[in-house]
């Protein structure tokens, strides 16, 4: 606890200017992330990530120095060629875009590996931090980084401000976009470079090998609890921020772990936390609604089995076994039994030893099944021709769904017909 | 058969359009007048998409050149909207109803600068005339596919156009809301616009355009509907589907066609 309180408060020098940059990095680069993904652009900023390797070694060979801004540029300069490649490629030959990035992936990492591995033979490579770039150094940001970083955050989030209508309208239409004369094609540039940048400093934090993580998972994360692009944008760049801090103090307080990967491991974990729990486009909820919807279904299907055992012996209140409701309907057993303890919970049915019987309410529910699943059956032969012996199992479906106003258009354009395809009467209340 | 006319509102010269150097446009030649509701017809992968986009500049041309007001396109983008097919976009996206239609008044409003209350009204007004005013502030990952189409129609009204290309605009729009938005198209065409619509549903040719473009791979015909929409042409159009479309066209003569008359 005395950890916590000491590490957040920002009272160490070294703390403050971790946390800060860590903060700078992930919070702009969802910023920048969130269109890339909503572009369907993911893979491009692992592209960028990895392409930017060989430029990063390019500067340090011949500037000699591991001077941040000299390694920057090189980094721009190698991930900025490898973007403007794959769209070259894309659009001049029969290679598709995916195939295009793989490609530029590993031709730019190989070659950034091979200039490392130079390096690293010339002897300097350690004392030149420059393997940082592999996995990232977010525990060893000094006063200086903060400036690039804190300069470099301001002109992503200035210019995606700037650009925020022109960048939205591109990502969701970019043909009509083209047709009213926005200049699609320097706003691309823009959104490219804005991507370089986010990924050059972004590296320096979690490294090549992690970075798209970091630009596109945001996003990801973001989309399931919004469906505002702004909302998306602001809660993309907090979720960065918290995994930022996370990974900060986790290897804060275990220094053999290293911030970069424990920040994708946090930012991981609220994309997948997302997956499972939005409540609107989370798996979880879209289960439940599936078992409510599922429950429903088997609870009216018990009570239309009834209805027609009590329709043939002409006893709508006679006990029944529950074999004998299988007989008439295949239920799997405990879908039946637990069906049938709800109905009775809900006044539908009720039951004396282990017989079960309809209550008016439940023979009243039941007979509107019948008589929805009949009335769609007549609609569906008389209006979409549909051949008498198919109509059968769609009504199956569609009587749980038809709702009391499509049920009174469905009575009135039908002109209350009295039998079903089937010759079956159609019950009226 | 290909008629001129005097002053032509479109003029397309010679135009070839080719993807991977198949041409799915060959050797494009027309004109077309103002003021008309024009209807495009012609088989699936005809070209009919292809020849909209590479009007609007959005696929290169082989060959070619196309006048709009007698000008470049550059020179006149502000005077024309295009509707693309609904699904050349995601809906999927976090954004609203009126937002996607306000994008309509970009053109107006310029880099950087925000939308005004005045093209807040617009739009409202724009999504009024489709029937989606209720619908302004519904997420579009929400919206059927009829609905969709109608957002996109609005967004084009919003741009307060003078000619209009629309791809099949009615794809997937329910019977009530095509004929409430012919009479909106008809309804600008009386007041001098021009509006150019793909169309696959040949039974209502008649009874919606003035003027007929027929397309397949090549321009088979082009003119007032009168005089194209012949049972010849349409064989030539529609080549290997003579059949099916021999039957629709006698059903259409049966019918006896009092739209003829009406115009
Ligand atoms: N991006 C593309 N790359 C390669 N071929 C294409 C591309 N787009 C269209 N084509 C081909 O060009 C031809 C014309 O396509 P187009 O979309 O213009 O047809 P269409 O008349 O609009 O058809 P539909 O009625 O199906 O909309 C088709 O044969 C199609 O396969
Ligand atoms: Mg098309």
């Amino acid at each position: 606890m005395n950890d916590f309180i000491y590490f957040f408060s920002l009272q160490d020098p070294n703390i403050r200017y971790v946390v800060i940059g860590v903060i700078l990095l992930t919070a702009s680069s969802s910023i920048v992330g969130t269109f890339a993904f909503l572009r369907k652009k993911s893979l491009v900023g692992d592209a960028v990530a990895h392409s930017v390797l060989p430029g990063v070694c390019l500067a340090f060979i011949i500037s000699g120095t591991k001077n941040p801004l000299w390694l920057i540029i090189g980094a721009f300069l190698t991930g900025w060629l490898s973007l403007v490649l794959i769209d070259y490629i894309t659009k001049n030959s029969k290679i598709k875009e995916d195939a295009a990035i793989g490609l530029n992936l590993s031709v730019f990492f190989g070659f950034g590996m091979l200039l490392l591995t130079y390096i690293q033979h010339a002897g300097n490579a350690s004392q030149s931090g420059l393997d940082h770039f592999l996995f990232g150094k977010a525990a060893a940001l000094v006063g200086d980084d903060l400036l690039v970083f804190g300069a470099v955050a301001i002109l992503l989030l200035g210019l995606t401000i700037l650009f925020f209508k022109e960048f939205t309208l591109i990502s969701f239409d970019i043909h009509f976009a083209q047709t009213i004369g926005v200049p699609i094609k320097f706003l691309q540039l823009v959104m490219t470079t804005l991507t370089v940048l986010a990924v050059v400093i972004g590296i320096q934090a979690v490294g090549v090998v992690l970075m798209a993580a970091i630009l596109i998972t945001p996003a990801a994360a973001a989309r399931f609890w919004t469906e505002n692009i702004k909302v998306m944008m602001v809660l993309g760049s907090v979720f960065g921020a918290i995994s930022g801090m996370a990974g900060a103090y986790i290897s804060y307080l275990a220094p053999a772990m290293p911030t970069g990967p424990w920040i994708v491991v946090s930012i991981s974990s609220i994309a997948l936390f997302s997956f499972f729990f939005s409540p609107s486009r989370g798996i979880l909820s879209r289960l439940l609604k599936q078992m409510k919807i599922k429950k429903r279904m088997s609870e009216e299907n018990i009570l239309k089995a009834l209805y027609h055992m009590g329709e043939k012996d002409k006893d709508f209140y006679k006990q029944r076994s529950v074999a004998s409701i299988l007989e008439k309907r295949g239920f799997q057993i405990p879908e039946l039994k637990q069906g049938l303890r709800r109905l009775k919970r809900q006044g539908f049915c009720s039951s004396e030893h282990s017989l079960w019987k309809l209550t008016p309410e439940g023979k009243n529910k039941g007979q509107r099944t019948v008589k929805l699943h009949r009335l769609w059956e007549v609609y569906l032969t008389k209006y979409v021709k549909i051949a008498a012996d198919h109509v059968h199992e769609d009504a199956e479906t569609i009587e749980h769904f038809l709702t009391p106003e499509l049920e009174q258009r469905l009575e009135k354009l039908l002109d209350y017909p009295t039998t079903d395809p089937h010759q079956s009467t159609i019950p009226y209340a | 058969m290909v008629e001129k006319q005097p002053t032509p509102l479109i003029e397309i010269h010679d135009l070839t359009v080719a993807y991977d150097k198949k041409p799915v446009l060959w050797d494009v030649d027309f004109t077309l007048p103002e003021g008309k509701l024009i209807g495009i017809v012609g088989p699936n992968g005809a070209g009919k998409s292809t020849l909209i986009k590479a009007i609007m500049g959005l696929i290169p041309m082989q060959s070619g050149y196309v006048k709009l007001f007698g000008q470049g396109l550059d020179k006149v983008r502000d005077k024309i909207s295009y509707v693309p097919q609904r699904e050349s976009v995601d809906w999927d996206f976090p954004t609203s109803v009126l937002d996607v239609v306000l994008m309509g008044r970009y053109h107006k409003l310029g880099l950087f600068k925000r939308p005004r209350k005045a093209d807040k009204e617009i739009a409202m007004d724009s999504l009024r005339k489709v029937g989606m005013e209720a619908f302004s502030k519904r997420q579009i990952s929400k919206l059927s596919g009829g609905q969709q189409q109608r957002v996109f129609l609005a967004r084009a009204l919003a741009q307060q156009a003078e000619l209009y290309f629309m791809d099949e605009p009615f794809a997937g729009v329910d019977a009530a809301t095509e004929k409430a938005i012919v009479a909106l198209l008809k309804d600008m065409v009386s007041k001098n616009k021009t509006v150019i619509v793909v169309h696959h549903d040949l039974q209502s040719v008649r009874k919606y355009f003035d003027w007929l473009l027929m397309l397949n791979t090549r321009l088979v015909a082009n003119g007032p509907v009168d005089q194209v929409f012949t049972n010849e042409f349409l064989e030539e159009t529609y080549g290997g589907k003579l059949t099916l479309l021999s039957e629709v066209t006698e059903l259409m003569k049966k019918e006896e066609l009092p739209n003829r008359e009406k115009k």
